[in-house]
């Protein structure tokens, strides 16, 4: 679904945000984006829909350039921001005004979306608050039925209970057609929606893999010593005990840690490449 | 390709999302076109003078104020992703801004001061013994009014897709500056050619044929600035599609 080959951007000429910089997008699956602040998460999905352009390689979006914008690109994209904006009006007006514009809008959907989030859909979007402001634009994306969303941030100023419901909706609209990207710093919030882990880090993609294939080579558990346990790929004290990543080799299925995986990727990139590489 | 239901959609959102702002600045003018029916002397009565001789220029200021609104969203880090991830392409998007801030609005607005007229006409004919005549913008210089307001208007189009903060008076800070350069340059060039004249004079050359050709060169000058004010409202609208086309968030 998007292809990125060997793209190269930055914004300036002195330092390169992504040097050379390959991944493909499939869809039916939900890839959760992650890196550092200032990495290029936003901007990398930004270059995926055609906002930034990229200096030199290729960036494709159903096999068309992403920055022509062309409408069949953008009839089947939904780049949702971390900053939700949306205009002075009512949401009944709103929806009326914008969904003509995407053509398998789904009015139905969206409001069962805003009744799943307590959003009153004859609200005036002036008086909502930030996180029914967000919840309204999830609601929108979610109905546009884009084959890809892009949601920065999606969690950023939701309640708990708009959390769980937010990863309900999204499990229930993923497909084999659609493809889900998060970029996100929050990844306790969406640690059982994501099924593959991008890690973004100094310019390149360091880790790309499922979950499942990040299962087969690693092995997360939880140390309850208070010594820093050996022979391990990595370990962060943590306030139950120690978290810690070993080399999978027997075959026992553990639950992924987002938060020690990303570490790991970022301390150890090599050994990293090395193993999934190999 | 071009899809008449994308435009469509591209003006209604447009449509939507100016209706408030838009209204209440029609309403403004429609204000002063009342105000401009009537005079004081001492008491309230309706003046001699065509209301619709103000007309374009009220219509310049309704398109170039359009113009800069239209962009908003544009020009907003945030809202610009929205716009530019609307599924229409460039022209459309362009179309219907462009459509919006001049077809529009000259509709919108000369509908509804004529209206406007019509009525405060009518009534003063209800009450009044005298018999007040329904009048017109004046229509012989209809077009040369009209190639004042898209050239204004085209402008301020560029100009509101060009700079991000302050549209308005970065614009006019542009046309001023250029109105100035363009001033001192013109300046040079007739006292160079004043000077040569002279200079010609002096060395007893025919003085009437050498003053026939400084006047033939202004009209030259004349003619070059008015071509020139056909083609910069085109230049300034093909130049804000380039930018729309190329600007990024």
């Amino acid at each position: 679904m998007i292809t990125l080959e060997n793209i190269r951007f930055g914004y300036t000429s002195r330092k390169p945000l992504f040097e050379d910089l390959s991944l493909t997008l499939e869809g039916g699956h939900i890839y959760g984006l992650l890196g550092k602040n200032g990495a290029g998460k936003t901007t990398l999905l930004k270059n995926m829909a055609g906002l930034r352009f990229v200096k030199s390689g290729l960036c494709t979006s159903f096999g068309l350039d992403a920055k022509r914008r062309l409408p069949s690109m953008l009839e089947r994209i939904y780049f949702l921001p971390e900053e939700i904006w949306l205009p002075d009006m009512k949401i009944n007006t709103y929806v009326r005004t914008y969904a003509p514009a995407w053509p398998r809008f789904d009015h139905g959907y969206f409001k069962n979306c805003l009744k799943a989030f307590e959003i009153d859909p004859t609200a005036r979007i002036k008086t909502m608050s930030f996180g029914q402001r967000k919840k309204t634009g999830i609601a929108f994306a979610l109905a546009t039925k884009a084959d890809i969303l892009m949601l920065d941030e999606p969690t950023n100023g939701l309640d708990i209970p708009s959390k769980t419901m937010f990863r309900k909706l999204v499990a229930e609209a993923l497909d084999e057609d659609c493809c889900i990207i998060l970029s996100t710093h929050q990844v306790r919030d969406l640690e059982t929606l994501i099924d593959s882990v991008i890690v973004l880090n100094e310019a390149n993609i360091v880790f790309n893999q499922t979950i499942d294939a990040t299962c087969e080579k690693l092995r997360f558990s939880l140390s309850t010593s208070l010594e820093m346990p050996e022979n391990v790929l990595y370990a962060e004290m943590t306030p139950r005990g120690y978290a810690v990543v070993n080399q999978n080799l027997t075959g026992e299925e553990s639950k992924v840690d987002l938060e020690t995986l990303f570490n790991l990727c970022i301390q150890q990139p090599e050994t990293i490449h090395q193993l999934f590489n190999a | 390709m071009f899809s008449f239901k994308r435009f469509n959609t591209q003006f209604c959102i447009l449509l939507g999302q100016n209706a408030n702002r838009h209204s209440i600045a029609l309403l403004v003018m429609v204000m002063y076109f009342v105000i401009i029916h009537f005079k004081f002397s001492p008491s309230l009565i309706l003046t001699d003078r065509n209301p619709f001789d103000d007309f374009f220029m009220i219509l310049t200021i309704g398109s170039i104020g359009f113009s800069l609104d239209v962009f908003k969203q544009l020009r907003s880090p945030i809202a610009g992703i929205y716009y530019q991830m609307t599924p229409a392409t460039v022209f459309e998007k362009w179309l219907a801004a462009l459509l919006y801030t001049t077809l529009f609005t000259l509709v919108v607005i000369f509908t509804t001061f004529l209206l406007v007229h019509t009525l405060i006409i009518t009534g003063a004919n209800l009450f009044s013994t005298v018999d007040y005549a329904y009048q017109f913008p004046n229509w012989a210089l209809a077009w040369e009014n009209l190639k004042m307001v898209l050239f204004f208007q085209s402008l301020f189009f560029l100009g509101a897709v060009i700079f991000k903060k302050s549209p308005f008076l970065k614009t006019i800070l542009v046309v001023v500056g250029s109105v100035i350069l363009f001033s001192i340059i013109m300046g040079l060039v007739i006292k160079h050619q004043f000077d040569v004249d002279s200079l010609s004079v002096s060395f007893g050359s025919d003085k009437g044929i050498q003053g026939f050709e400084v006047l033939e060169q202004f009209e030259t000058l004349i003619k070059v600035l008015n071509v020139f004010s056909w083609i910069l409202p085109f230049g300034c609208w093909g130049a804000a599609w380039y930018r729309l086309k190329t600007i990024q968030h």
